[in-house]
């Protein structure tokens, strides 16, 4: 390693660069572009919002060519599992400029405690890493798996992607054919603007800005630091270069070891994370690590779904609780870092929530919408949780673990899906009979609001939630055997499960254009499937990644 | 004295006669060789009048007769001067160029014409690498303060193209063309340094143009990287019309090394920089293009197009086709060779570079090197080399960064590469099938650079440049600040290849103080030519009659 003093450089002219190198987006945070935790972003929605490839149209044009999307490559890689935990969604990055070249990356977690940082391109390993963990050895029980338990992570900023208004990347101008008059040089000469004026001189800041990890200054062409995070067994927090896995700076205690954690998320600085089972010792609900101050704070709660909290445009978390007892499940909105509860939603002793929820801005407000155990969804205005906007009809399915997903189309519909298990909601209908993903629209008529039934796939097994990138809906039949049972060994849903099917349908729809067929030849499980930059990835419980994509000559 | 000693005197006088007779003798003939030697370095016949030696680009000395590969042996350096040009960023001196004889009012000179960054020219003594003539251009253009837009190492200002000598009517006299760091065209004369010609509007200021190439009374340049915040784009200034022509913008620039290389028929092409490759809109990144100029309008217009079939690859990973091609005749057709940082040679006929469907190349050979696919410190940079060799074969020679690829093999290999080497390929044809055939890898250098060729020989160097753009842990921000790199960059060294085998014949050592960025190899007369960051001029050569080694101060003085 070189020797070199570190310096923060940014400047005006560089900002330029980065522009043309970068299309306009900086690292730490690409809005809708990468996938950056459970469900994509901070709000849950696991929506990637705009593609250059992956579209309806785009797929149905290229459908039966050498073009069309198309398993691309797989990679097994060496992670055993912990109970019912192997290899988990990745989190992306579209675009690192880094020391070995551009890279499109890929950072998938392993249950042992291991990250494969894997160039997404080329199916080639960039680099891996076992991460100490102090957490006793031994494979956990199924409640309590042990190992990491939740994601690799990206830092982000709290506010809400806009909607897309996709546009090429730079340097399309055509090249033109022109001369000048004798004498006057080229016909670029009459194009020169004066030299900008030099800038006035700057006062030092009163108080000297705080570093973003979410936002390093200056972009990629900053100095960053550039990370991902993880949380190990032993519930210590790491941050890590991402471009090479070497340790940022010392972990720092988080949770308890043992702690069954998920939905982990960076925003603003801050760690949060849901605990669940009382695994470890470790109380069940929210908790919070200060970045800066490594302080760490906790709210109790039995956490409802496995994508974590959700935040608004201001860092608000929203939680649902299931509930236990006689106390129904509740909606709480939380301070960030702090963690004080501003407001809740109770609906009542019979409501139990069994999702993650999901935020999104519909006409000006930002709404919330979460799946009760009953077969409802709710819809709320965050800006006053006490009464909610809609709520279906209650049904006998039950949502599968994780959040609901939300997308808006080009036509300005707010859609809202779920993946189903069991019979569907009031008001579908379709072949569905052992599980699907279904979509509503979010209506609104003089300030009532609904939730319309839209569409229901074909027939998918234990579905996952459902992935959404520009318009197509990435629904997976994740063959994950699930029983009503919840003792029913490890070993024994491992032998019954069957191989998972990747489906691609129309997000307006739910038609399918395509299907991964036998590719696939695991199960899986977890949250939404991670996709962008016109691929889609899904990890195997037998420890294999499949990415499936547009192919590219290299 | 008797008669005996008288003979012995006589004899004794007869030895000294002798003695002086075979003295004079000798003296008489240690003298003509020194006359036939300094007649013959005061009457070289060989020039290097433009960047890569020609038009095409070949970096071809096709007069040389003093070095060989038996005599490089023996090179040395024969002198070297300083010059106080003041750097710009990781710029000072530029690639020299050489006239055999040049008519100035001290008598003929050879003269070795160096550039400095900072609006700067040289001419120096080609035996003795003394300062004939200084003259820096002269303007009422400012430069931007900070240096305008994108100014860093990629926009260091200043002058970035290497000019151009243009023969006259009159034998031994000749005329510069350079770009000024104003945009302007600047015309002197090589004898003096005197500009002959009011300065003339060409391109906007503080853009980055590449190497000046005249042909036909044209004046033939591009320009990369958006500097100034000017457009990318082929500039062609007819000297007859003072019309300028002008096609683009064209990728993320057009930046080969040596600036374009011109065909037979006065195409202009050139590699272009990042961008998409949409041809139907207009839009040509990452491929080749060529462009000519209107006789009758003097416009710029594009003829010709290539675009590689991963042409979005290339641009998705930054590997831009930023190589200056090199043109040759061979078996009656009009070939091409070009690269970029992928590593991959094509091979090209200038009828249709593309072929019918514009992504059909005659042959395009594997990767060579950046198995990582990295796009700094890897791949091919800089520009081409061809030369003919006796018994007809074409060879085609690269540089290359980085280590070898671990599946591209050549019969003979002059040991492991990790940091780069020069490749070499020899032009085959069967069956109406085209390759590019490996012939030969290079011995390791620290960031091989372009080579030039010289009767059989290779000369080559290892700039020692820290080429790296990026670091793990402050990304890019490595590159934002020149210092990082000047201060991790090593030594340049010179290498003598055998030409048809590689094999290393004679280097540098430790001679050459110091890196080089943007620099270049020119070869004329049993010299050969090499400037480096810390503005020092070198010459190595074969010692001849009247060579003085010396080391001359700042400024050109000894």
């Amino acid at each position: 390693m070189r020797k070199r003093q570190l310096q923060l450089v940014s400047r005006a002219g560089w900002a330029g660069l980065l522009i043309l190198l970068c299309s306009g987006t900086g690292l730490a945070q690409t809005p809708g572009l990468d996938w950056l935790t459970d469900s994509s972003d901070a709000q849950r929605s696991a929506w990637i919002r705009s593609d250059q490839k992956i579209s309806v149209d785009g797929m149905k044009r290229a459908a039966g060519t050498p073009d069309q999307f198309q398993f691309l490559w797989k990679m097994k890689v060496a992670n055993g599992p912990r109970q019912m935990n192997s290899l988990m969604a990745p989190a992306t990055l579209d675009r690192l400029i880094g020391y070995r070249g551009f890279r499109m990356l890929g950072f998938f977690p392993g249950s042992e405690g291991k990250i494969f940082t894997i160039d997404t391109d080329l199916g080639r390993m960039e680099w891996e890493k076992q991460l100490v963990s102090a957490a006793p050895s031994g494979r956990g029980t199924l409640q309590c798996p042990g190992g990491m338990t939740t994601g690799i992570v990206r830092p982000i900023l709290p506010r809400i992607p806009p909607v897309p208004n996709y546009g090429g990347r730079g340097r399309r101008t055509p090249g033109v054919s022109a001369v000048g008059a004798p004498g006057a040089g080229g016909v670029t000469l009459a194009n020169i603007r004066p030299n900008p004026p030099a800038p006035p001189p700057s006062a030092p800041p009163a108080t000297p800005p705080r570093p973003n990890p979410a936002n390093p200054p200056g972009g990629q062409l900053g100095a960053g630091p550039f990370l991902i995070h993880a949380l190990t067994g032993d519930g210590k927090f790491h941050s890590l270069h991402l471009s090479n896995g070497a340790d940022y700076q010392p972990a720092a205690a988080f949770l308890p070891s043992g702690a069954n954690a998920h939905g982990l998320i960076v925003v603003d600085q801050v760690a949060y994370a849901a605990t669940m089972g009382g695994c470890g010792g470790a109380a069940d609900g929210i908790w919070a690590l200060d970045l800066e101050t490594k302080q760490v704070r906790s709210w109790p709660a039995t956490v409802a779904g496995t994508a974590g909290p959700a935040f608004d445009g201001t860092g608000t978390l929203y939680v649902a609780t299931a509930g236990g007892g006689e106390r129904g499940g509740q909606i709480v909105a939380l301070a960030p870092k702090t963690l004080t509860e501003k407001s809740q939603y109770t609906p009542g002793p019979e409501v139990r929530f069994s999702s993650s929820p999901v935020i999104f801005e519909h006409k000006g407000k930002t709404l919330l919408a979460v799946g009760s155990s009953n077969g409802q969804v709710h819809l709320l205005d965050t800006s006053n949780l006490a009464r909610p906007l809609a709520v279906t009809a209650s049904g006998a399915g039950n949502w599968s673990p994780g959040a609901l997903s939300s997308w808006q189309d080009q036509n300005g519909v707010r859609w809202v899906l779920g993946a189903v298990e069991g019979a569907l909601p009031p008001g579908f209908t379709g072949p569905a009979a052992k599980g699907a993903v279904v979509a509503w629209k979010v209506e609104e008529k003089e300030g009532s609001y609904s939730l319309v039934p839209g569409w229901a796939s074909r027939s998918l097994p234990s579905p996952l939630p459902p992935t959404i990138i520009n318009g197509v809906v990435f629904a997976v039949a994740s063959g994950e055997f699930r029983p009503a049972q919840p003792r029913v060994p490890a070993a024994t849903r491992v032998a019954r499960a069957s191989n998972a099917i990747l489906y691609a349908l129309n997000g307006q729809t739910g038609e399918e254009i395509w299907n991964s067929g036998t590719t696939i030849r695991s199960f899986t499980r977890g949250n939404a499937v991670a996709g962008g930059m016109s691929q889609v990835y899904v990890t195997g419980y037998d420890g294999t990644i499949y990415t499936f994509g547009f192919p590219m000559e290299h | 004295m008797n008669g005996k000693n008288r003979t012995i005197v006589w004899g004794g006088g007869l030895w000294i006669v002798w003695g002086i007779f075979l003295l004079a003798a000798v003296g008489i003939g240690i003298g003509g060789r020194a006359a036939a030697q300094k007649a013959a370095s005061v009457a070289p016949v060989a020039d290097w009048l433009t960047d890569g030696g020609d038009i095409e680009r070949t970096a071809w000395q096709r007069h040389e007769t003093l070095l060989s590969t038996e005599s490089v042996r023996s090179m040395k350096m024969l002198w070297r001067t300083r010059l106080d040009n003041e750097p710009r960023q990781m710029h000072n001196l530029l690639p020299v160029l050489i006239a055999g004889r040049v008519t100035t009012e001290r008598g003929p000179k050879q003269i070795v014409l160096v550039t400095g960054v900072t609006d700067n020219l040289y001419a120096l003594d080609a035996e003795n690498g003394q300062l004939l003539w200084h003259h820096k251009f002269k303007t009422d253009w400012t430069p931007p303060p900070g240096g305008g837009r994108g100014a860093g190492i990629l926009c260091p200002g200043g002058i970035t193209a290497t000019p151009v000598i243009g023969p006259t009517d009159t034998p031994g006299k000749y005329t510069i063309y350079a770009a000024a760091w104003d945009g302007t065209l600047r015309r002197l004369n090589l004898a003096d340094g005197k500009e002959i010609a009011p300065p003339a509007k060409f391109m906007p200021p503080n853009g980055k143009p590449y190497a000046l190439s005249l042909r036909q009374n044209v004046i033939y340049t591009h320009t990369a990287q958006g500097c100034g915040g000017n457009p990318n784009m082929v500039y062609i200034y007819d000297l007859a019309t003072d019309k300028v022509g002008t096609w683009g913008p064209a990728g993320g620039g057009m930046w080969g090394r040596t600036g374009p290389a011109i065909s037979s028929s006065g195409v202009l092409y050139t590699g272009t920089g990042d961008g998409p490759w949409d041809p139907e809109n207009g839009v040509y990144g990452n491929g080749i293009i060529g462009v000519r100029q209107n006789p009758e309008t003097k416009a710029g217009e594009l003829v010709d197009y290539y675009g590689p079939t991963n042409a979005e690859w290339l641009w998705k990973r930054d590997l831009d086709m930023q190589v200056t091609p090199a043109i040759f005749r061979f078996k009656g057709r009009e070939l091409m060779v070009d690269a970029g940082k992928e590593c991959v040679v094509y091979l090209m006929d200038t009828e249709s570079i593309g072929g019918d469907d514009h992504r059909t190349p005659l042959h395009r050979t594997p990767l060579i090197c950046n198995e990582e696919v990295n796009f700094a410190s890897a791949g091919i940079w800089g520009s081409m080399a061809t030369w003919e060799d006796t018994d007809g074969s074409r060879w085609v020679l690269t540089p290359f960064w980085g280590p070898k690829h671990s599946k591209f093999a050549a019969p003979i290999e002059n040991g492991a590469v990790k940091y780069g080497a020069i490749a070499a390929f020899k032009v085959a044809e069967r069956n109406q099938k085209w390759t590019l055939d490996p012939a030969w890898i290079s011995r390791d250098m620290n960031r091989a650079e372009p080579p030039v060729i010289a009767n059989g020989v290779i000369f080559a160097y290892g700039s020692g440049e820290d080429t790296d753009q990026a670091a793990f842990d402050i990304g890019l921000a490595y590159n934002h600040d020149s210092s990082y790199r000047i201060r991790n960059s090593k030594k340049a060294v010179l290498y003598a290849l055998d030409a048809r085998t590689g094999k290393e014949l004679w280097n540098s050592g430790s001679q050459v103080d110091s890196w080089v960025h943007w620099g270049g190899l020119s070869v004329a007369n049993g010299r050969v030519y090499l400037n480096t960051f810390d503005g020092y001029q070198y010459c190595f050569g074969i010692e001849q009659a009247g060579d003085q080694s010396a080391s001359v101060s700042p400024g050109g003085k000894r």
